[in-house]
């Protein structure tokens, strides 16, 4: 029996078997498509030619593919963001340069390039102490420019169409403490400055506390799923070990995420590139339902074995790899990819597809429709 | 008798103060900044490489080694007669044109500054003029490339190529490392080596060294 977009969605989220694994595209901040391997499959798929409007979002030139091309593929998922508070304390520095509401300063260094984080406002200290956090100025949560029009724009998908809605939050307390701290600076930090590393997290958490209570408020109630991004994972480890990790970030991760199941029924879902199976227990122990994107090409992320030690507890949402099938394989290697992540992650339930990272300029449209078109073959 | 293993412990254990403060001492009692190098730094960096290339430890231990270390370089390099002397061979890197990711290639830049080479870092985005550019000036042994980005990897092969038009190919030995990188790609384009990840870079680069 053929089910409605929302209802694949929500059983195989709760570890239900489905018709068909349902698909993402777009549905959030890394399942999107660079602009050049977007017009290229509007050409192949002998679409008229769009207006392209590109997103920096996510730090990587992307397009969020329009609702043709979604119809088109199936996509059984759509995608929702916050928008930016009136009272930004962002501003302008100079051209091709900007901070943004927690003063981390944006440079684009070339044309063709998406803007990039390179000084925040606590980088500068040599050996921080927790109270350093309150010299700088904090972005307001419950500004209501972030929500504006949000439940007209989900309500209208809800009563018109059949599809799951997922509501993507900005990213969460480790990416913006590094944003704001410094990359390197915050990883040194949970040895040598713990005070502060716990005093900076703690401030970032009850920001986010607040913008996602502000959302959920309003829209948690029409939403399948809410995400955030936190990366934890590099190609062949996490960040950080278990026990650092549970000493010096769980806390303010299990403080959002009982935040999040408090306003809203969806299932939590949060994206976090590399490998990340040192980690996963906690997750699980925290209240995280759905990981993205299981980047299935790091070490320790092998699907079957994710999905034999995890899978009863955890569903999974991405896993179709992005680092050498996609751009490099042919159509029949991504064909072979789709089948393989059906009966490994997908065994039982448990898996929405989709590609592991944006698709990059030279992903071919071939493999790219090879992707969603084996996925829509029955189990 | 100067307790060397006793700076190469401060070193492991990301203790950067304690680190310089040793070196002071030591230095005040006549020991050589050669071998507080050779004896107690690189022997430090060097089990720290083992650790982390073993997944003993993460970038957090890592870096905080890698700053103990430098905070001790930092103390002992201005009294080196000549550090060329000391330097186990010199590598010019970067992210390759195209890419601006650089956290990975950061961390090979550490290690192999940890592990006594001398390091010429170009940064991210690097064209291959640029590699050729800093390759002829500094005389280098090796030239180090990165990327993340599959859109970015042919960006070797053309830097592999400018140096040959260069007539640098007999000088250095290339090189390459990043997610989207495999041994298979390094053979394909050209290149003289391959390392998977940061704490590997250093054999890879030592091996390349023997073969120079």
């Amino acid at each position: 029996m053929t089910m409605s977009h929302r209802e694949r969605v929500r059983k195989a989220l709760n570890h239900e078997e489905t018709d068909r694994v349902p698909i993402d595209f777009g549905g959030g901040p890394a399942t999107q498509i660079h602009p050049t391997a977007y017009v290229n499959l509007l050409e192949y798929l002998g679409f008229p030619e769009e207006n392209v409007p590109v997103s920096h979002r996510g730090e990587g030139q992307v397009v969020a593919p329009s609702e043709k091309v979604l119809q088109h593929f199936g996509i059984d998922v759509r995608g929702f963001y916050t928008s930016e508070p009136d009272s930004s304390l962002g501003r302008p520095i100079a051209t091709n340069r900007y901070s943004d509401e927690w003063g981390v300063e944006w440079e684009k260094s070339d044309v063709l390039y998406p803007y990039i984080n390179v000084l925040g406002p606590l980088q500068h200290i040599p050996e921080p102490v927790a109270s350093d956090v309150e010299s700088i100025e904090w972005p307001v949560p419950d500004d209501p420019g972030r929500i504006r029009g949000l439940r007209d724009k989900i309500l209208a998908v809800r009563e018109h169409t059949d599809y799951a809605v997922v509501l993507n939050l900005p990213n969460s307390t480790f990416a913006l403490a590094q944003r704001v701290r410094g990359f390197v600076e915050t990883l040194e930090d949970l040895l040598l400055h713990e005070a502060f590393a716990a005093a900076l997290q703690e401030k970032i958490t009850d920001v986010i506390c607040g913008i996602a209570m502000l959302s959920l408020t309003e829209v948690g109630d029409l939403i399948d799923g809410v995400s955030f991004g936190d990366d934890m994972g590099v190609q062949n480890q996490s960040y950080m070990s278990a026990d650092l990790y549970k000493k010096m970030v769980k806390p303010h991760h299990a403080r959002f995420v009982e935040v999040l199941h408090k306003h809203t029924d969806a299932k939590v879902i949060t994206h976090s590139d590399g490998s990340i199976r040192e980690l996963i227990p906690d997750f699980i122990d925290i209240g995280i339902d759905v990981i993205n994107p299981v980047q299935v090409s790091a070490t320790g992320m092998e699907p079957e074995d994710l999905n034999r030690d995890f899978g009863r507890d955890l569903a999974f949402w991405g896993g179709i790899d992005t680092q050498h099938v996609l751009p490099f394989g042919t159509a029949s290697d991504v064909a072979a990819a789709v089948r393989g992540r059906r009966n490994d992650l997908g065994k039982s339930g448990g898996f929405v597809q989709a590609s592991v990272h944006n698709l990059q300029s030279e992903v071919p449209p071939e493999n790219i429709v090879a992707m969603f078109e084996t996925a829509l073959e029955n189990r | 008798m100067t307790a060397f293993e006793d700076l190469a412990n401060l070193i492991i254990s990301g203790q950067h103060s304690a680190a310089a403060q040793w070196a002071n001492t030591e230095l005040s009692n006549g020991v050589s900044p050669e071998d507080i190098i050779e004896k107690g730094m690189i022997p430090g960096m060097d089990e720290i490489g083992r650790r982390w290339k073993d997944q003993e430890i993460h970038m957090p231990e890592v870096l905080i080694a890698a700053r103990a270390m430098k905070s001790c370089m930092a103390v002992v390099k201005p009294l080196l007669a000549n550090f060329a002397d000391t330097s186990r061979g010199s590598v010019v890197i970067g992210t390759v044109k195209g890419d601006l990711h650089d956290i990975g290639k950061n961390l090979v830049v550490m290690m192999l500054e940890g592990a006594g080479y001398t390091v010429y870092d170009l940064g991210n985005d690097v064209a291959p003029e640029a590699f050729v550019k800093a390759a002829e000036e500094n005389a280098v042994d090796i030239v180090a490339m990165s990327a993340l980005l599959t859109t970015t990897v042919p960006m070797m092969t053309e830097t592999i190529e400018a140096l040959k038009r260069a007539e640098l190919s007999e000088k250095v030995k290339v090189m390459i490392g990043g997610a989207p990188v495999s041994d298979e790609l390094a053979k394909q384009i050209g290149a003289d080596g391959y390392a998977p990840d940061g704490a590997s870079a250093v054999d890879v680069i030592s091996t390349l060294m023997k073969s120079h």
